[in-house]
């Protein structure tokens, strides 16, 4: 297999800034819910698109692209990587209205699920895969991520109740010379695959195995690229929580100045598009220097961990 | 290159030992209602209540128990949004499998399944790939696209490609962007492997009238037209009905799809071997 590579990527985050309170008025959430959030998760605020249907955040991601014209007919396939299924009326086809709306009609297209907010670092690896099988070397795939968030969710996302609207492009290629895949490791942990429990021992068994499962995942990826840890420039998080974060640094022992947690106070988690989303706050804060090396991390209930680690 | 092995149809009656699918019908009525479609929150459901999980569980049960990839194709959602698939398979099959679903792409999404299923079995990904294409028919809306739609029924259907199949896949193509005017061109290109060699069958799915199919072909190969009550299973069982078929000598079969709302034609050619007494590649 030739090496898979970003070639570029776009963030789109909603104009619309919605503080934690104004959130829980929506979703419903507790006074004690809340204060837990803010003080344990260290969330904060979120970025809703008010008003905007699902299309029109895949529409508003792709425009963040930059170059899109230059790539625009080397675009082969276009990949929706999503959290949840698709679950709008049938005619409705988002993602391929979106296609339309930017001059990208002509790209295979089709959504991708099952691997809950993991399903964008899967649909990475399999883009690599399907460019490995097209035989032409300039196809590139669009991979989109970011869902809209209804109050149904918090049912569904016990971990994280308040989601953000924040989506993302990103094209990947082969054998580029930027942002090249090094490893990607996915584990499915299928005792955990009612994805609804949110108390008893299913949940509490969850909790337990949460950062020890994903230390590990870590671990193995960043052994399996023959780097160690201390090789690490910068660890990409999905945006779930700051407390978890926190205690799987102490448990890898890595400095917390190596993990980007600005955006789950600010973006709050957004679906399969916090790696993405994260990758180019680093970029805007210049965070990434040719050579280094990050890692993408995110976990989807289900429950599925994966990591993919690049070398920028 | 893609070698099928297996391929079976699978319908399954109401499961009323199953609870209904609680919560479906709240989920689609926020959901949809930014479509300005409306969906009765507190609707009873009715539907078969076997979800992808079950049916991908039972086709794995009976095609291939020990799988490296499972894929699940499907048009519509999913009658329990509760379970995750990929954690229901994980936690029931052996070794640790692979599993994804593809979605989105309407009446062809069993080719775009395909599209994938080939580039991980290229990559070394697996090589005993399991696709399992799955229909369910609850619905808490109404739709013109759903209408005529088999409600008594799901469906699934399993096709297992393994390295020693026995049925080479010989072209899988799926093209976008074709509309009412370029279908007959497209069509009759899409068809040529059935028509050029000694003994051709087109498997020709729901979106293709006979009209359409005997202009493509000018009545020169069999042609198999596909029921059009589901909406993305058809042409797959349709495919194993024709593969299982006694045959004395080798054929070329091509399964054909057409989604007009969304422009895709998609094909599968496969080279099918004789099987004089019963079909080489049902199961």
């Amino acid at each position: 297999m030739s090496a898979t590579s970003l070639a570029a990527v776009g963030s789109f985050l909603p104009d619309t800034d919605v503080t934690l309170e104004q959130a829980a008025t929506v979703l419903g959430l507790t006074d004690q819910e809340l204060k837990r959030y803010r003080r344990f998760f260290g969330l904060d605020r979120v970025r809703w698109a008010t008003g905007a249907r699902q299309e029109d955040l895949l529409v508003a991601a792709i425009g963040q692209l930059p170059d899109l014209d230059a790539y625009r007919g080397r675009i082969r396939y276009a990949i929706h990587a999503r959290t949840i299924e698709p679950t709008g009326a049938y005619s409705s086809q988002p993602l391929h209205t979106a296609l339309a709306r930017t001059g990208l009609g002509h790209a295979q297209a089709f959504a991708l699920s099952q691997h809950a907010c993991s399903s964008g670092l899967l649909a990475v690896d399999l883009a690599g895969r399907l460019l490995d099988t097209d035989g032409d070397p300039d196809a590139l795939v669009l991979v989109l991520t970011g869902e809209k968030t209804y109050p149904h969710v918090a049912r569904f996302m016990p971990a994280a109740m308040v989601m953000g609207e924040s989506s993302a492009a990103c094209l990947v290629g082969r054998d580029g010379e930027r942002d090249r895949v090094l490893a990607y490791t996915t584990r499915t942990y299928g005792q955990f695959n009612a994805v609804t429990v949110r108390s008893g021992p299913q949940a509490a068994a969850f909790e337990q195995m949460y950062i020890p499962g994903l230390a590990d995942l870590i671990r193995d990826t960043v052994a399996q690229a023959g780097l160690t840890l201390d090789d690490l420039r910068l660890v990409l998080p999905h945006n779930v929580n700051r407390i978890s974060w926190t205690r799987l640094a102490r448990l890898l022992d890595l400095p917390l100045d190596r993990l980007m947690l600005d955006n789950i106070a600010r973006t709050g988690h957004c679906f399969c598009a916090d790696p993405f989303v994260n990758y180019s706050r680093a970029r805007e804060l210049d965070l990434l220097r040719p050579g280094d090396h990050y890692l993408m991390a995110s976990v989807g209930l289900g429950a599925t961990f994966s990591a993919m680690l690049l070398r920028h | 290159m893609l070698r099928l092995t297996a391929v079976r149809h699978f319908p399954f009656d109401l499961d009323d030992a199953r609870p209904s699918c609680h919560g479906l019908a709240e989920v689609f009525a926020e959901r949809l209602a930014g479509d300005g479609v409306p969906a009765d929150p507190a609707a009873a459901l009715v539907g078969n209540r076997n979800s992808f999980s079950l049916m991908s569980a039972h086709v794995a049960a009976q095609l291939c128990p020990d799988p490296d990839v499972v894929l699940v194709g499907h048009a519509a959602h999913d009658c329990d949004l509760s379970t995750s698939v990929a954690g229901y398979l994980q936690q029931r099959l052996p070794g640790d499998p692979l599993v994804l679903a593809v979605s989105e792409q309407g009446a062809t999404t069993g080719f775009a399944a395909l599209t994938m299923a080939r580039a991980l079995h290229d990559t070394g990904a697996g090589r005993r790939i399991l696709v399992v294409l799955a229909d369910q028919a609850t619905f808490t809306y109404d739709d013109p696209r759903l209408s005529g739609l088999d409600r008594r029924r799901d469906h699934a259907v399993g096709l297992l490609f393994t390295d020693d199949g026995g049925t080479p896949v010989t072209e899988l193509r799926v093209l976008a962007q074709v509309d009412r005017q370029s279908l007959p061109s497209a069509l009759a290109a899409a068809a040529k492997e059935a028509v050029s060699a000694p003994h051709g069958v087109l498997v020709a799915g729901a979106g293709l009238s006979p009209a359409d199919t005997a202009a493509a072909t000018g009545g020169q190969v069999a042609v198999r037209h596909a029921a059009a009550d589901r909406l993305t299973t058809a042409v797959w069982s349709a495919l194993a009905d024709e593969l299982a078929a006694p045959a004395t000598c080798e054929r070329t079969v091509v399964a054909v799809e057409y989604e007009p709302d969304l422009g895709y034609l998609s094909t599968l050619a496969l080279t099918v071997p004789p099987a004089p007494t019963s079909g080489a590649v049902r199961d």
